[in-house]
């Protein structure tokens, strides 16, 4: 069974109302986050589904799904909530994370320049491939 | 109830169009209970993007799988779609706290319900 100190990445999962996503994916990188993928979705069961001639309009939502170290997990999520907080609260929704315990196709950049950073000038030849998995941490 | 860790969420981000890949890949390993949705990349260089060289459009696949073959079929993935190559795409698993309910359970089992 898989101890929690095993885990180093995190899965970041942020729901908020259509045309929100870029807000948050901003705030994920300012923190660390190299990137994420959205995810169209439809809100269900909420208050705000309104009803035109029996015609139930539901809430268009965007995912944004981050995998993350789990060392700075906690400051995306927050700054995802503070920027979500801001303009009146507008497009607010939900972040939470889970823990991932095997993952591949993810590359480390050796001597650990903050990841927010890089760009595509930088030297590929210091990147390796980072895989982890349960048994044995990374390879 | 299932234990903590025995059945895994297999989740795959691929570049668009290799998410059928990703489902024969699945169910040549008995692996049932997938779908496919499609996604869109927020990573890559700016001028890249800017120059419109960059592919955003990603496919998502979700399976629920046993926790036993999730190292082999993240293996076989590894192979198949170049995963070491940056930028080919990204697979890992999260592990199920719970699950509900005997069909649930036949279905990852890829018995017939």
């Amino acid at each position: 069974m898989m101890d929690n100190n095993d885990i180093v990445y995190e899965l970041i999962v942020t729901v908020v109302d259509r045309g929100f996503s870029e807000r948050v994916m901003d705030a994920a990188k300012s923190k660390g986050a190299r990137g994420g993928t959205v995810l169209h979705a439809r809100g269900t069961g909420s208050k705000e589904a309104m009803q035109f001639f029996n015609i139930t309009v539901q809430q268009e939502k965007d995912i944004i799904i981050i995998v993350a170290p789990k060392d700075i997990r906690s400051d995306i999520m927050r700054e995802i909530a503070i920027a979500n907080s801001l303009e009146g609260g507008q497009g607010t929704g939900i972040t939470f994370s889970l823990p991932v315990d095997s993952i591949v196709g993810l590359r480390k950049i050796n001597n650990a320049a903050p990841a927010a950073t890089l760009t595509d000038s930088d030297d590929k030849a210091a990147e390796q491939p980072v895989k982890c998995d349960a048994e044995g941490g990374k390879d | 109830m299932a234990k903590r860790g025995e059945y895994k969420l297999l989740i795959s981000i691929l570049n668009r169009g290799m998410g059928s890949e990703m489902e024969k890949l699945l169910s040549a390993r008995g692996v049932y209970c997938s779908a496919v949705a499609m996604g869109t990349g927020t990573a890559g260089g700016e001028i890249l993007q800017w120059l419109g060289l960059a592919s955003k459009d990603k496919d998502v696949a979700m399976a629920l799988i046993r926790g036993d073959i999730a190292q082999e079929v993240m293996r076989m993935a590894e192979d198949i779609f170049s995963l070491t190559v940056s930028g080919s795409g990204i697979v890992f698993t999260v592990p199920l706290a719970s699950l509900c309910g005997r069909k649930s359970i036949d279905l990852i089992e890829g018995r017939r319900v």
